[in-house]
């Protein structure tokens, strides 16, 4: 156990430190852009594109808090994954950009074994990396770095309030922030360019509810609500004109979010399930003066897959130990891109290995796919995502005499 | 297979951390408006004139002046300051000097006479002091001890014999020795001789006080070259107050003028401006100051086109009384220096606009810097004599700016 501990140590470490310098997508960049919206599935999730639902006392969900009151024990997991992008414009231009990195961790601590569960975790919520140059007929280069992006920092506590039915309750802060280095270059003269670089710094709190619900047997369903709610923005220019370098507060309104979804057990180790994932940033998303964005499109997803369980039994070989998953998604993305809404769609797969068996393991998950088009969005990207989460179990808190 | 799994995970994090290439942004983000707007713009000035000052400090002149031309005279002080000592035995003694130019149109030789002064004078103070002008033009005859003549030529090495008694009685009480005071002879040989003084790079130019002196058998020349010196500049005519009343631009070394221009334009450039860069420019205008013919006779083509703004912060009305901003005096960013290009005088390459841009009207700007006027000097002003022309009507300040009108979300 020790030596699981070192390696996860080390693994999250390693994808901490080397947190990429380059954006996976080139789309999600407007002028009011916070980034483009992550979907928060562990790797689990990831390969069978569906998660709401998903119950599993190993696994921690990272989308439906409140089947956290499945877990007897403590638990934890860290995601982490590498995505890349091949982009086309359509006049023969390609583009390549990836990013590497941490992504999620969650901890959970039952206070009563599968009744009342507290936990706490971060997670990204979107994120945006690019570069972007153009030179107008004046000969005048304005180029721009646009890096960063928010998080959430969760505490939640989930309560089964019966057998089949539990809620989860959570308080969430939202977190990051964004820099803007505008750097503009005369090209017809050696002048010395031009910097401005902002900083805008994200902070405030939301709350997060969800459900589950075990109508029969074999059938979950699961649900998660966000309200909207109000994000303060801190712009800290850096330049050399005094005036504009002083610091302003501003806000955004985030649109409120809607998650549902069902999984249904098909027989002892097949499972099969569905989310659909909603989220207004058309109408929603407001600027400080109330005004919505052009550019922000209203965000879903649909998912669906099949999951084969690992075997039960105790002595089995290997191959039977492993967890298969299959899984297919379509979705809107929460920006327009040439005023049409950007399509992605893909297929999904994984798998997860034992580390303990029925304390441990770990999970990989693939995903390949298209987004944007080339008659709509005059661009498009092929996308390879590639995530692993760790999911361990702990006996915390418990009195081994007892 | 976990350490496998580590280290492909980082190796594809190893990857993925590749500089970025710049794409071309897309509809969604104007960044051509994007914070604001950029704008290249030039100014006219809304007031310029020039101011002289007779009296410069001329102590770190590089060249020591001796002449007449068109109303101006230059002589110089100089003195050696250690002599060979008492005991050694001097059989004769010259000062040697070192012309390398002349200004003025006058082909004919030049007197020059030669008086030993009785006064203390101090290198750095001379020449603002009114004695030196009033012995320039007429020096007490008694302290005469010669005149030497020489021609006309460009370059020159000037001899000075010394009377042995003079020099045997400097080198027996050191507190006698004040130095001599070079002139020219009352003949006006209409131009300036410019003789390197102690003060260039060049050692080999400097002005000597050579002696022989023949210690056994053999007779040695030896030569010293530490001293003081420098010029005083008079100026006998009505050139300066002809152009002020002509609303002629000018600066001057010498008898020096520097001009001063001004910009109300500064007072309302947007608070959130960002200069990139700026620039003032100053086109030259070569023909004659008072008589417009085509050739100024008063530019000095000896005298270097370098120049130098300094801002004025604070000044009175009719600029009688000014402050320059001594910014400049601790640091080098703060100093401006200028040159000539196809007739304009600018400020010198890009480095030196963006500086300008930075430092100065920026900080003007910002409200950290107090300007009234721009004031444009000869760089050394107190080299020699000569007269850089301004056409009034072409002065400009060029700025690139970056205007600031939103916060970009």
């Amino acid at each position: 156990m020790q030596k699981l501990k070192i390696n996860l140590f080390i693994l999250t470490l390693a994808l901490l430190l080397t947190k990429a310098q380059a954006g996976e997508s080139l789309f999600g960049v407007s002028n009011h852009s916070l980034g483009l919206l992550q979907t928060n599935y562990s790797a689990g999730g990831m390969g069978r594109s569906y998660e709401m639902a998903s119950s599993d006392s190993l696994q921690i969900n990272y989308m439906n808090f409140a089947l956290w009151a499945d877990f007897s024990r403590t638990a934890y997991s860290v995601k982490g994954g590498y995505k890349a992008a091949f982009g086309e414009d359509g006049i023969r231009n390609r583009y390549f950009n990836d990013v590497a990195g941490f992504e999620n961790g969650f901890i959970l601590i039952p206070i009563m074994k599968k009744e009342l569960v507290f936990g706490a975790g971060l997670m990204p919520y979107t994120y945006i990396e690019q570069r972007l140059r153009t030179t107008s007929t004046d000969s005048i280069a304005r180029e721009l770095l646009l890096k960063g992006g928010l998080s959430k920092a969760v505490l939640n506590f989930s309560y089964r309030a019966f057998t089949n039915m539990g809620i989860g309750l959570g308080l969430e802060y939202n977190f990051g922030s964004l820099q803007k280095n505008f750097r503009l270059e005369n090209n017809q003269e050696l002048t010395a360019p031009l910097k401005l670089n902002y900083d805008y710094r994200f902070y405030g709190f939301n709350m997060v509810g969800s459900a589950f619900y075990r109508p029969l047997n074999r059938l979950t369903l699961g649900l998660s609500f966000r309200p909207a709610f109000t994000l303060k923005v801190r712009i800290d220019p850096n330049t050399v004109s005094e005036e504009v370098n002083k610091s302003t507060l501003t806000s955004l309104t985030l649109p409120a979010q809607w998650n549902g979804g069902a999984e249904y057990r098909l027989n002892k180790r097949l499972v099969t399930g569905l989310d659909v994932l909603y989220q207004d940033w058309q109408n929603g998303y407001r600027l400080s003066s109330g005004q919505t964005d052009p550019y922000q499109s209203k965000y879903f997803r649909i998912g669906a897959g099949l999951e084969r369980r690992p075997s039960p039994k105790l002595f089995t070989n290997f191959p039977e130990r492993l967890d298969y998953r299959v899984g297919f998604f379509y979705s809107r993305l929460s920006q327009k891109s040439r005023e049409n809404f950007i399509p992605e769609y893909g297929f999904s797969f994984g798998c997860s290995f034992p580390l303990q068996r029925f304390r441990s393991r770990i999970d990989f998950a693939g995903v390949v796919g298209r987004r944007g088009n080339l008659d709509n969005n005059r661009y498009q990207e092929t996308f390879v995502n590639f995530g692993i989460s760790i999911n361990a179990i702990e006996t915390w808190f418990v009195n081994v005499e007892d | 297979m976990k350490k496998g799994i580590i280290a492909l995970l980082l190796l594809l994090a190893l990857w993925a951390c590749q500089d970025l290439n710049p794409v071309q942004p897309s509809k969604e983000l104007d960044l051509n408006h994007l914070y604001g707007t950029y704008i290249d713009t030039v100014f006219n000035a809304t007031q310029e004139t020039f101011k002289t000052d007779d009296r410069v400090n001329s102590g770190s002149g590089l060249r020591l002046n001796v002449g007449r031309y068109q109303g101006f005279e230059s002589g110089f002080l100089l003195k050696f300051v250690t002599l060979p000592t008492a005991e050694t035995h001097l059989d004769s003694a010259y000062i040697e000097l070192t012309s390398l130019g002349k200004f003025g149109s006058g082909a004919d030789s030049m007197t020059i006479a030669v008086y030993r002064v009785q006064e203390d004078w101090e290198e750095q103070k001379a020449n603002t002091q009114d004695e030196w002008h009033v012995y320039l033009k007429q020096p007490p005859e008694a302290d005469r001890v010669g005149s030497y003549t020489f021609p006309a030529a460009d370059t020159l090495t000037m001899r000075f014999p010394l009377d042995s008694a003079l020099v045997n009685e400097w080198r027996r009480d050191p507190d006698s020795n004040k130095g001599l005071f070079f002139k020219p002879e009352n003949t006006n040989p209409n131009y300036i001789r410019e003789i390197e003084a102690l003060e260039t790079g060049v050692p080999a130019n400097w002005p000597k006080f050579c002696y022989f002196t023949k210690p056994d058998t053999e007779v040695i020349k030896d030569s010293i070259q530490t001293g003081l010196d420098v010029s005083i500049f008079n100026y006998e005519g009505d050139l300066f107050s002809k152009a002020q009343q002509q609303k002629k631009l000018l600066v001057a070394s010498g008898i020096a003028a520097r001009t001063f221009v001004r910009f109300a334009a500064l007072d309302s450039l947007p608070k959130t401006a960002i200069i990139q860069e700026a620039d003032v420019l100053l086109p030259i205008d070569d023909r004659d100051i008072l008589t417009n013919d085509p050739d100024n006779r008063l530019d000095n083509p000896e005298h270097p086109d370098q120049f130098i703004l300094r801002n004025v912060s604070k000044a009175d009305s009719d600029l009688t009384t000014y402050t320059i901003d001594s910014s400049f005096a601790s640091s080098a960013n703060f100093s401006f220096p200028l040159e000539i290009q196809n007739g304009v005088l600018r400020l010198n390459g890009e480095g030196e606009r963006n500086k300008f841009g930075l430092n100065l009207v920026q900080n003007i700007i910002n409200g950290h810097t107090e300007s009234v006027w721009f004031y444009i000097q000869y760089r050394e002003e107190d080299r020699d004599v000569s007269i850089k022309r301004f056409n009034p009507k072409g002065i400009r300040l060029h700025l690139r700016y970056f205007k600031v009108d939103n916060n970009g979300l």
